[in-house]
């Protein structure tokens, strides 16, 4: 296809043959009253109109703004027409395109380009390994433009599509350089669930940070297996297409762009006062029958608390008050006498560490291009804070596209990033129960900041207790910390280098490699830290590094041709090979005489032979190689049928021997209704597409090698002092993981059936999906005979569950004079079962078990959504002993004497499938789902001459949360503070149960901890000024933005967005998740 | 013409990528068995197998699966509490006799020993297959495995009685259960004694005579005295009355060490005195995999050696009562030569400050091995301070002061008792040495090694043997061998403390039984007593009183007298006849494998 063909659109239809008819009439006018314009002006002017990609345009339309005269584009894209003088200003249209306006200025021959408008029909949907028009896609799509995605200053892809496509839902991770789970029609699979990314034809797994989507041109959500097809093993969890900015016709145009924001958290909790804190400590000491008496708090009536606290090495601490000789000051020693003044106040954690943060982003670009070329240059910083004390992430990226065509025959072109980032996480991790952000909910309020002498002070103050003395390391040194004394960096090359040669026309031998090189490298300085609770009496130096290279190379023939203006049909097929190879090494040495940061390097250690650590060293690999052939058919009838067939054969070395190969067909079809000629008459339908697909896809992303027996010579685990020398062990090799040499696809089989229609004279465009997505063969590892040994059990295909749903999405568009505004809504839900598990009824697959009570949080089970919340029924709290009595039942150490104040849980089963009397394992059951109802979004852009303001709502229903991080913080009986509402004979409408030593059941997973996570959020409103043509620039854009101004919720944590990226711990609120913050953004953009 | 070649080009190549080949990558982060079918490999998956000798495999529970079973054999015997807090974990379910069979605590130990059997069983497969081996060095590889195996089976017989046996030949791990295994136990360590060498080239090594006294040892268990007494005079030398040749796998002949304590000595490990030890090791590389990880916890609480807050493994009262001794330094016994020490207590700092100075610890006599085994007030702890003690003086260490007295060495002495535990322990002048300097949370593991059979042990056996199927006077020199050690080896040194005004910590005496015995009951009394005495925390008394068939009478008597003592503890625990004789069978594996059948009363 080397011109986009009017003829062709002129047999689409008669709605269309009428539409163009008016037109065309209508320019035949203006030509005749060109004529007489000609007769007044000699100036004549001649162009030729061409696309983006330089392919001339036929049938576009040149007009005289203010005027009826004009002219269309000829066969070969030509145009002559004759214009009144040089100020007379053109406007050059075409359906599908951007209509372009200039003044003629002293030039007569025009060499025009048009781009193409993505908000209309015309949308090309870019699938990697072709485009198509949107109109003519079988599947479910959505396409995201460059200008939302230039609209939103953030550097996630998450955040871009969030609220803005039906059937993605998205959990913001926060913090800085951290990219959101992104997924497509609910769960697929009990592993890897991160969707496909394809850059410029390169693949990637769950995306990246090194990614600068300030490059993105159009954004492609791939959903249903008509396309995703295409991509065999990898596309089973969806694709998202990205082609980043080419250069457009035109001389170089450098444009700048950056934005500035400030972001603080929504929210934190509440801490108790340390007086408060020592009476219900004292509570729970009178309440479990133990003497008032405690290091800290003295032995009297009431808790007295101390003054001073003494940090010793080893022991327990010692308590003074004011004018004690032990808390002398001269008697301070870091390592070993540490001196703290407590903070009778109380510290607030929260506010210590957490703060506003700064980010800024600059980004440079350089685009043009001419008949044989096209390039485009862009330069990005960002620098991104966190709003935690110490997290970062910045980041430089460089990216040069180009695009040369020596023949018209031949097409040679490259796209290439390169990037350089830093940052700094929070220590010990996200989203987990232990990491730091976790710590925050423990931390004692008693214990200062830092000690007399101004050192951070630590956790030895207050060991880690069942006697409830909160616990841990100073949060702010181990941020600190981090930032002092860790670096490293991560690197990439991440390009893809393409020559298409067309020796026929329609015919096209396409050859692509794609290339991604990851260099890294950290190193950290560890001190013996005297103040942690991992005091090490060595201090330590690590570097490392490592680097992953993934090239593919495809070859592609294709062809497509147009037979007798009524069969349309395009094909191709390809082979695809692929390896993926990565390394990894690093080391360790104790003992290092210079802490100046010059002067660490691993050579300077000092490994103490006896009796203290070795240098270390570690390393690791791996390696998977892929091969792929796979083709696609493409057949359109009169513009009304449509027919689409995809098969690809993948070949993945993860496999063994028996289960190499995977074969995913898909079979689509689409009806152009409104091209019917019985609807003629409806002339409120300007275009009404009915599509079905039905196809497969496979997941592959799993560990590579788990059809093998895998040994390893892990010193923990397998070492052993065979030589009865004391500190020497012997390297030991031991199973630790059982291979399964049958292991093979997790297969998805999706169905989706849809319409997209156009309506009223296209301001109205709808889309709507109904899919029924079935994964089987999902992998689990169920749990395996202890007789076999403690070898983590083989992984096995044990599993099926679908996700049924439907998705909408509506769009309305139109203009009251000057005035723009377009209104966008998705809605999307899906109902998630399990179909089948392991053959056995019985069977159940379970959540990680965590601290404290190393009871799973959720169950799959078949009948029910896969990662169901499992735990016992809360109903209320023993008031009495009648209450007791009366409620019959009752777990392991309550007697109808001491019940009172705990919690009731529900009799719901027994060994032998009713109630029995007896609270335990057999009463766990199904008490709430992460699986929300629906998940929603709703756009508002408005434009009135240079303002406008675009708002973003976004929100989930009817999905619950665990709220678990609870039962770490404020739950009785743990080493926790924020709450005081715990139940005694004075206080019986208390949420929390009484404090004592009689049980620890109350705590374990419960519907206490269910809560509704429901939110509607404005995720984001901007109010934007733009002006053309102001001195020195041809566009100048200025915007003020803020994200997560209001969230609506009942959830009572920090957030209902709850991010833990595994599939089985979904919706579980740790405690440790990066706070969503709230930012206020300034955004600036300029074109030279 | 060029768009031609172009286009041929790209055939070409599209043929050339269709190479096969290129799928066959070996994944390069896995290690297979392929490289274990050589003399090198074989090794490595003994050393790994050895490795789980200590318990931590791959899901241990640290104290549950720990090869030293103080969780199942001290804490539930009436030797030791479960220290710490009423915690509802499972060392006071076990303590309780409360143990269910979904507790977690006995899945891991279960898990653990299996995956010592599935480690032996792939040396054995490796060995058969390697090629660079001689026919000797397989059959000594595999005759090694076979020792451990069949040590692990061990370890989950006397624990669970019912039980599958696992050799190399099984793919299908549905095995039911009702096969008595001790055939099976006995035909491996059998095949190890005679297949395994005396001398080895590593110390840590089992050799033939370690195979013949843990074969020995099942013949305990079944109680076949005769073939026990028999396999007894090939392994006891001569100087303890025996004719054989038992020697440890450096080939020096069995003997007790000159000083009780030396067993508990990382300085002095792998001694005459050796027979089968877990070596425990530290600071090796390996992030403290090799410490005594299970007793980490049992440690004294907020003491120089642990900032832990809590001692897991706590003696009891009626432990320390035992090594009371009369004016002739032998047992409190009754005319049946029934341990009548429990009568009284020995006085102790349970209830008193340890601001309180006027504190006297028990003036009376004491068996010396008291001190090496229990920590009480007063008395030194190896060369560490005096638990409990304010201000207390030590060798080598300085304590510093505690404000608080119930913050001393112990957390909670209402659930625990005022004493702590000794012989897992390193001495303060090892610490940094024998103690590990990667420290899991508060817990500093030690590189004492334990001992799974120590020659004292062995002749204690024999005396039990010579009870019960031969002489009594026999079995009575075979006990004197014992005590004579701990008379004339080293004692805790019984400095003065600091303010000098006190009395010395302890008075030690110890003597032989030199009146002969007449009466078997009488002599089988005090060969078990010893036994209590010698052996006291090492992880044996219960299955010794299981064995014996005496857990219920003995445990259930020990409670009725202890509860007084420690009430917060022990109210209401009694131990079930017929029942609390073995563990249940965890109800996970019996979901797993339909074929186990659950322990009676379960």
């Amino acid at each position: 296809m080397k011109k986009i063909v009017l003829k062709q659109m002129m047999r689409t239809s008669n709605i269309k043959m009428s539409f163009f008819k008016c037109i065309s009439l209508s320019l035949v006018l203006n030509v005749f009253f060109s004529f007489q314009l000609i007769a007044q002006n000699k100036l004549t002017i001649n162009g030729t109109i061409r696309n983006e990609t330089g392919e001339t345009i036929v049938g576009a339309t040149i007009l005289i703004k203010g005027t009826t005269t004009g002219a269309i584009s000829d066969l070969e894209g030509n145009f002559s027409l004759n214009v009144p003088d040089s100020k007379s200003v053109l406007v050059i249209s075409f359906i599908g395109y951007k209509s372009q306006e200039f003044e003629v200025g002293d030039k007569i021959n025009f060499d025009i380009r048009l781009l193409p408008d993505v908000t209309q029909l015309g949308e090309v949907v870019v699938t990697g390994y072709s485009k198509q028009s949107k109109r003519d896609v079988t599947g479910a799509v959505s396409v995201i433009s460059e200008e939302v995605v230039g609209r939103t200053p953030v550097n996630d892809i998450g955040t871009v599509l969030q609220g803005r496509v039906a059937g993605v839902s998205v959990d913001a991770q926060g913090g800085p350089g951290s990219i959101s789970n992104i997924r497509i029609r609910g769960f697929g699979t009990n592993g890897n669930n991160d969707v496909l990314y394809v850059i410029d034809g390169v693949q990637m797994r769950g995306g990246s940070n090194l990614f600068n989507i300030n490059d993105i041109e159009t954004m492609t959500v791939l959903k249903d297996p008509s396309i995703t097809s295409l991509y065999g093993a990898q596309g089973g969890n969806g694709v998202i297409v990205i082609t980043t900015k080419s250069g457009k016709y035109g001389p170089p145009k450098l444009e700048y762009t950056s934005y500035f924001s400030w972001e603080n958290p929504i929210k934190y909790p509440e801490s108790m006062s340390p007086q408060k804190y020592a009476n219900a400590y004292w509570g729970y000491l009178s309440n479990s029958g133990l003497p008032l008496n405690d290091l800290y708090y003295g032995s009297g009536e009431q808790p007295v608390l101390p003054e001073y606290i003494i940090e010793q090495r080893t022991g327990s601490p010692l308590v003074a008050f004011e004018g004690d000789p032990i808390a002398d000051p001269s008697l301070y020693n870091l390592s070993t006498y540490r001196i703290l003044k407590t903070n009778q106040q109380g510290t607030d954690w929260f506010n210590t560490v957490f703060g506003t943060a700064f980010t800024q982003n600059h980004q440079l670009n350089l685009s043009g291009a001419t008949d044989k070329s096209n390039y485009a240059i862009s330069f990005n910083f960002l620098d991104n804070e966190g709003v935690v004390y110490g997290t970062y992430f910045s980041r430089y990226s460089l990216r040069v596209n180009t695009e040369f065509k020596p023949k018209d025959w031949l097409k040679i072109g490259q796209n290439t990033q390169f990037v350089y980032s830093e940052g700094n996480e929070v220590s010990g991790g996200n989203h987990k129960s232990q990491g730091m952000l976790a710590d925050l909910y423990q931390r004692s309020p008693l214990i200062p900041v830092y000690d007399v002498a101004g050192n951070f002070s630590g956790p030895k103050g207050i060991p880690d207790n069942l006697a409830l003395h909160p616990g841990g390391n100073n949060p702010l040194f181990g941020q600190e910390n981090a930032l002092q004394n860790f670096f490293g960096f991560t690197s990439g090359v991440v390009s893809s280098a393409y020559i298409d040669v067309e020796p026929l026309k329609g015919l096209v031998f396409e050859s692509k490699i794609g290339i991604q090189f990851y260099p890294y490298s950290y190193r950290y300085f560890l001190d013996t830290m005297p103040q942690n609770i991992y005091t090490s009496p060595y201090n330590s130096f690590s570097e490392g590094g490592g680097w992953s290279s993934d090239w593919r190379w495809l070859n592609k023939i294709s062809y497509e041709i147009t037979l007798r203006s009524i069969h349309k049909i395009s094909a191709f097929v390809a082979y695809e090979a692929r390896e993926y190879v990565s390394r990894n090494s690093g080391g360790t040495t104790p003992n290092l005489p210079y802490t100046t940061p010059s002067y660490l390097n691993l050579s300077n250690g000092s490994p103490i032979l006896n009796g203290g650590p070795y240098n270390m060293v570690m390393g690791g690999s791996d390696g998977v190689t892929n091969t792929s052939v796979f083709g696609n058919i493409n057949y359109g009838l009169q513009d009304k049928y449509l027919f689409s067939f995809v098969i690809r054969r993948d070949g993945s070395s993860k496999f063994g021997p028996l289960s190499k190969y995977g074969l995913f067909p898909s079979y689509s079809a689409g009806w152009r209704i409104s091209n019917e000629s019985f609807m003629t008459k409806i002339n409120w339908i300007n275009d009404l597409k009915l599509r079905a697909a039905i196809g497969t896809n496979g997941n592959d992303a799993i560990p590579s090698g788990l059809y093998l027996n895998q040994y390893n010579t892990n010193t923990y685990s397998s070492s052993y002092d065979l030589g009865g020398l004391n500190n020497a062990a012997q390297t030991g090799a031991g199973l630790f993981q059982i291979g399964n040499p049958y292991i093979h696809w997790e297969t998805n089989v999706t169905t989706n059936i849809g319409f997209d229609a156009s309506v009223f004279k296209n301001h109205l465009n709808v889309s709507f999906s109904w899919f029924n997505r079935k994964t089987k063969d999902l992998l689990g590892v169920p749990p395996a005979s202890g007789i076999a040994g403690d070898a983590l059990p083989p992984y096995k295909n044990i599993m099926k569950f679908s996700n049924k749903g439907v998705e909408l999405e509506i769009g309305y568009k139109n203009n009251l004079h000057k005035f723009n505004y377009d209104f966008g809504f998705v809605f999307s839900t899906y109902l998630n079962n399990v179909d089948y598990l392991d053959g056995d009824p019985e069977s159940h697959l379970d959540g990680d078990a965590y601290a404290p009570t190393h009871f799973s949080l959720t169950r799959s089970v078949v009948g029910m959504p896969v990662s169901s919340f499992f735990g016992y029924v809360q109903e209320g709290i023993f008031q009495s002993a009648e209450d007791y009595t009366n409620y019959g039942v009752q777990h392991p150490g309550l007697t109808a004497d001491n019940a009172n104040g705990h919690f009731k849980f529900k009799d719901v089963s027994g060994p032998e499938g009713v109630p029995d009397g007896i609270i335990d394992e057999n009463d766990r059951t199904f008490i709430g789902s992460p699986h929300p109802k629906f998940n929603y979004g709703f756009t508002v852009n408005l434009n009135y001459k240079a303002f406008d303001i675009s708002i973003l709502l976004q929100g989930v229903y009817g999905n619950e949360v665990f709220n678990y991080w609870r039962a770490y913080s404020v739950f009785p009986g743990m080493m926790g503070n924020g709450s005081d509402d715990t139940w005694s004979s004075t206080n019986t409408n208390a949420t929390l149960p009484v404090w004592d030593n009689l049980t620890t059941f109350d705590k374990m997973p419960s519907s206490f901890f269910i809560e509704n996570g429901s939110y509607l959020r404005l995720k984001n409103i901007q109010f934007g000024y733009t002006i053309d043509d102001v001195p020195y620039f041809t566009k100048f854009r200025i915007y003020l933005q803020s994200n997560n101004l209001v969230t609506i919720t009942k959830y009572t944590g920090i957030d209902p967005e709850i991010s833990t990226g595994s599939a089985t711990n979904a919706g579980i609120d740790f405690g440790g998740n990066y706070p969503i913050a709230r930012g206020f953004t300034i955004g600036l953009s300029l074109v030279l | 013409m060029k768009k031609l070649f172009f286009a041929t080009l790209f055939i070409m190549i599209f043929l050339v990528a269709c190479e096969k080949s290129f799928l066959d990558v070996y994944p390069p982060n896995v290690v297979g068995v392929e490289a274990f079918s050589n003399k090198n490999g074989v090794h490595q998956l003994l050393v790994g197998a050895y490795h789980d000798v200590t318990g931590l495999t791959l899901s241990s529970g640290w104290w549950s699966t720990s090869g030293t079973n103080w969780l199942y054999g001290d804490i539930t015997s009436g030797d030791a509490y479960r220290g710490g807090y009423n915690d509802g974990a499972d060392g006071v379910l076990i303590e309780h006799f409360q143990v269910q069979p979904t507790t977690g605590s006995i899945q891991e130990k279960w898990r653990s020993c299996y995956d010592g059997v599935s480690r032996s069983n792939a040396v054995i497969l490796a060995a058969n297959g390697a090629t660079d081996m001689t026919e000797t060095e397989k059959t000594t590889a595999i005759a090694e495995a076979r020792f451990l195996r069949a040590h692990f089976h061990f370890e989950l017989k006397k624990m669970f009685n019912n039980i599958p046996f696992i050799d190399e030949t099984v793919t299908d791990f549905e095995v039911p259960n009702t096969t008595d295994i001790w055939p099976k136990i006995e035909d491996d360590f059998l095949f190890a004694y005679e297949n395994l060498p005396v001398i080895q080239n590593f110390k840590g090594k089992a050799n033939k005579w370690a195979a013949a006294c843990y074969l020995v040892k099942c013949y305990m268990f079944q109680g076949k005295f005769t073939d026990a007494k028999n396999l007894l005079d090939l392994i006891i030398p001569p100087t303890y009355g025996g004719n054989g040749n038992g020697a440890n796998s450096q080939g020096i002949t069995y003997s007790l060490t000159p000083n009780f304590d030396d067993n508990f000595n990382a300085a002095f490990e792998n001694n005459s005195e050796h027979v089968f030890q877990i070596q425990f090791s530290v600071n090796d590389g390996s992030w403290g995999g090799n410490e005594n990880i299970g007793e980490t916890a049992n440690t004294p609480a907020f003491s120089p050696l642990s900032s832990f807050f809590s001692t897991w493994k706590q003696p009891s009262f009626n432990l320390v009562n035992s090594f009371k001794t009369n004016e002739n330094g032998l047992p409190i016994l009754n005319d049946w030569g029934e341990d009548i020490s429990n009568a009284e207590n020995i006085v102790n700092d349970q209830f008193v400050s340890g601001t309180d100075y006027t504190y006297k610890t028990y003036q009376g006599n004491v068996d010396p091995r008291l001190d090496w085994t229990v920590g009480r007030r007063g008395v030194p702890y190896l060369d560490w301070a005096s638990p409990s003690y304010y201000g207390a003086n030590s060798t080598g260490y300085t304590s510093f002061p505690t404000s608080d007295p119930n913050f001393g060495w112990i957390n909670n002495r209402l659930f625990g008792g005022p004493y702590t535990p000794v012989k897992n322990n390193y001495r303060a002048s090892q610490f940094g040495i024998y103690s590990d300097n990667y420290v899991q949370g508060y817990l500093v593991g030690s590189a004492v090694n334990f001992s799974i059979i120590r020659f004292a042990d062995v002749l204690l056996w024999a005396a039990e043997c010579e009870v019960e199927t031969g002489s009594l006077e026999k079995a009575r020199a075979l006990v004197n061998y014992v005590r004579e050690r701990a008379m004339t080896g080293r004692k805790v040194e019984v400095a003065n403390d600091q303010f000098g005004d006190f009395a010395p910590s302890a008075h030690y005496l110890i003597g032989l039984y030199e009146i002969p015995w007449t009466d078997p009951s009488f002599g089988r009394n005090l060969v078990r007593l010893e036994r209590r005495l010698e052996l006291a925390l090492e992880g044996h008394r219960f299955f010794d009183l299981v064995r014996w068939g005496i857990a219920d009478t003995y445990i259930n008597k020990y409670l009725t007298e202890e509860v007084e003592r420690l009430p917060a503890n022990l109210t209401g625990v009694a131990f079930t006849k017929n029942k609390n004789e073995y563990f249940p069978i965890p109800q996970t594996e019996i979901d797993l494998n339909p074929k186990l059948k659950q322990n009676i009363g379960y």
